[in-house]
């Protein structure tokens, strides 16, 4: 009987520990990735896109592509201020976030850099860092912020996967 | 005395039934892959196999969806099979090839070249359905090893419930319905489909890049381009070079850059070829007649050089689309990425030909083992084509495949 009772508790204890430390890749990616607002919308690297497509609204321009898995899409959108990747784990599931390119001043990271920003404020919200032929790269999670610059000015930016 | 002994008995019956318990859950919470993605049930099909095979096609989806093994018997009682997983890379095919190596030694080897292009590992999903499946080896081992991604770790494929413990608040009936067995998913590993989405309704791929197959162009800086369809979303980060890598991480793959096939691709070619040589095998390499990723010139003249210099037959099915009569409006089920059972069997048809009269691949039919073995075969083939057939007239389209 005590026998019996030990072992129902082991597995008791393997199935919580399974609970407890599951944690959804949506949540890991939201505490360790750069975010992106537009609109009052917030994203992330392999986020929900839903909810910032639905702000930015109909896009000038789309395009799907498929993986080579029979399920599963990777999307680009081109909106007058940015362009959206995305993808999908099944044909019509779910889209979440590749990455973000900036094509406008309209639009900012989190820490207020945008396209125009200068070298020195760049420095001073991500720190000093080599960069490569122009383009800073920083890495927070699973997503990596990169930004070029030229005549100690951001002329591009983007939100790629780490 | 007694009371110790009884203590090493209740721990050690503990450990067991603690083990007991986690290959249980473990069991419970990998995927089943009976509804989504069946790709992952592919490795672990063929080791219910109970006989030999002529021919081994390996790849990635452009074999397993393109080429139809059961037509290859019924025409021509070639017996083949496919060993192909989604974006199967080709370091995965070569150690597909010698764990097969370990059952038996067919006679040829396709290899469709497009993962030629992949020079390093690409996703962690795509390696768990490829190499989740397989039987625990040294070749395993080697093949998890090349194929892991950034983040990912040896243990979780040792130990699969470190990786899909999650799932335990996931569950659904397919894990209990499939929990002693998996769902039987492919024919020979092709997987079948038989509805249509015409090319002309798709948005996904497009033709006009084949009718300048072949056609190059050269500019100013003595580049190669190819003939590329209209693209309007300019990223300006398609032209910027960063140091991971010189290609951009979100390209737009319209022109041809001239890309080199890496030297890790290349090894695992090398390596591919010489297993062959050594076991006797005649390889066979093939470029399936999909509309997308392009396949461009500088990609065709590699393979050219590849094929010429070994002596390895070459088949690129875009240079014989009249010949088989391809139809991108009837032959597809995705708009023009793989082909639907009329295409696959089109292809089968030009390609089990060349394997019968020119690598004298024989017919076993009329062979009871083999006639028994392909009845069974064909009843579950033609199950499925009723099946699907079904939903397409209740739903419009296929959704349980």
């Amino acid at each position: 009987m005590k026998l019996t009772k030990k072992c129902s508790l082991l597995v008791l204890l393997l199935v919580m520990a399974m609970v407890f430390l599951q944690v959804t890749p949506s949540v890991q990616a939201k505490s360790k990735s750069y975010r992106f607002t537009y609109k009052k919308v917030t994203v992330y690297m392999d986020g929900p896109a839903k909810s910032l497509i639905k702000k930015a609204g109909k896009p000038k321009s789309k395009k799907v592509t498929k993986s080579c898995a029979y399920n599963g899409k990777d999307r680009i959108y081109k909106y007058n201020d940015f362009i959206l990747y995305t993808y999908s784990n099944t044909d019509n599931g779910p889209e979440y976030i590749n990455g973000i390119t900036f094509l406008t001043s309209r639009v900012s990271t989190k820490e207020g850099i945008k396209i125009g920003s200068s070298y020195s404020s760049v420095q001073e919200k991500y720190g000093d860092k080599k960069d490569y032929l122009g383009v800073y790269t920083y890495k927070k999670g699973n997503s990596k912020l990169q930004i070029q610059i030229e005549d100690d000015e951001v002329i591009n930016i983007r939100y790629i996967k780490a | 005395m007694v009371h110790t002994v009884k203590k090493i008995i209740t721990a050690v019956v503990s450990v067991v039934f603690f083990l007991a318990a986690s290959i249980a859950l473990q069991r419970l919470v990998v995927p089943k892959y009976a509804a989504d993605l069946p790709e992952g049930n592919f490795t672990a099909e063929y080791y219910d196999e109970t006989t030999e095979h002529d021919v081994l096609m390996i790849g990635d989806c452009e074999v397993y969806e393109n080429i139809d093994p059961i037509y290859l018997w019924q025409r021509y009682g070639i017996t083949s099979y496919i060993r192909g997983n989604a974006q199967q890379l080709i370091w995965q095919s070569y150690y597909m090839l010698e764990d097969t190596l370990k059952y038996e030694t067919p006679k040829a080897v396709v290899f469709n070249v497009q993962a030629l292009k992949y020079s390093e590992p690409q996703r962690e999903e795509y390696n768990r359905m490829a190499l989740d499946g397989m039987k625990w080896s040294k070749i395993k081992l080697d093949a998890i090893r090349a194929s892991m991604c950034k983040g990912e770790k040896l243990i979780d494929y040792i130990f699969p419930i470190l990786r899909y413990h999650s799932r335990i608040l996931e569950l659904n009936k397919d894990d209990i319905r499939y929990y002693a067995k998996r769902k039987k998913v492919a024919n020979n590993g092709y997987y079948m489909r038989i509805d249509v989405l015409p090319v002309s309704e798709s948005d996904v791929a497009d033709t006009s890049w084949l009718s300048a197959y072949g056609e190059t162009e050269e500019n100013d800086e003595n580049q190669n381009l190819s003939f590329a369809p209209e693209e309007d979303i300019i990223d300006p980060w398609a032209e910027i070079v960063t140091e991971e890598d010189d290609e951009p991480e979100n390209p737009l793959p319209k022109v041809d850059k001239g890309e080199k096939f890496s030297d890790f691709s290349m090894e695992y070619m090398d390596k591919l070829r010489i297993l062959c040589e050594e076991n006797n095998i005649k390889l066979i390499l093939i470029k399936a007649p999909s509309l997308a990723p392009v396949w461009y010139d500088s990609y065709e003249r590699q393979v050219d050089e590849y094929s010429e210099k070994y002596g390895l037959r070459y088949i690129n099915f875009y240079e014989h689309l009249d010949e088989i009569l391809i139809d991108y409006e009837t032959d597809t089920y995705d708009g023009g990425l793989h082909m639907n059972r009329s295409g696959a069997d089109k292809v089968s048809e030009y390609l089990g030909k060349i394997l019968a009269t020119e690598y004298g691949i024989g017919d076993h039919r009329g062979e009871p083992v083999y006639d028994n073995v392909y009845e069974e075969k064909q009843k579950f083939y033609n199950d499925m084509i009723q099946a699907q057939q079904e939903e397409i007239n209740k739903y419009g389209k296929v959704i349980s495949y």
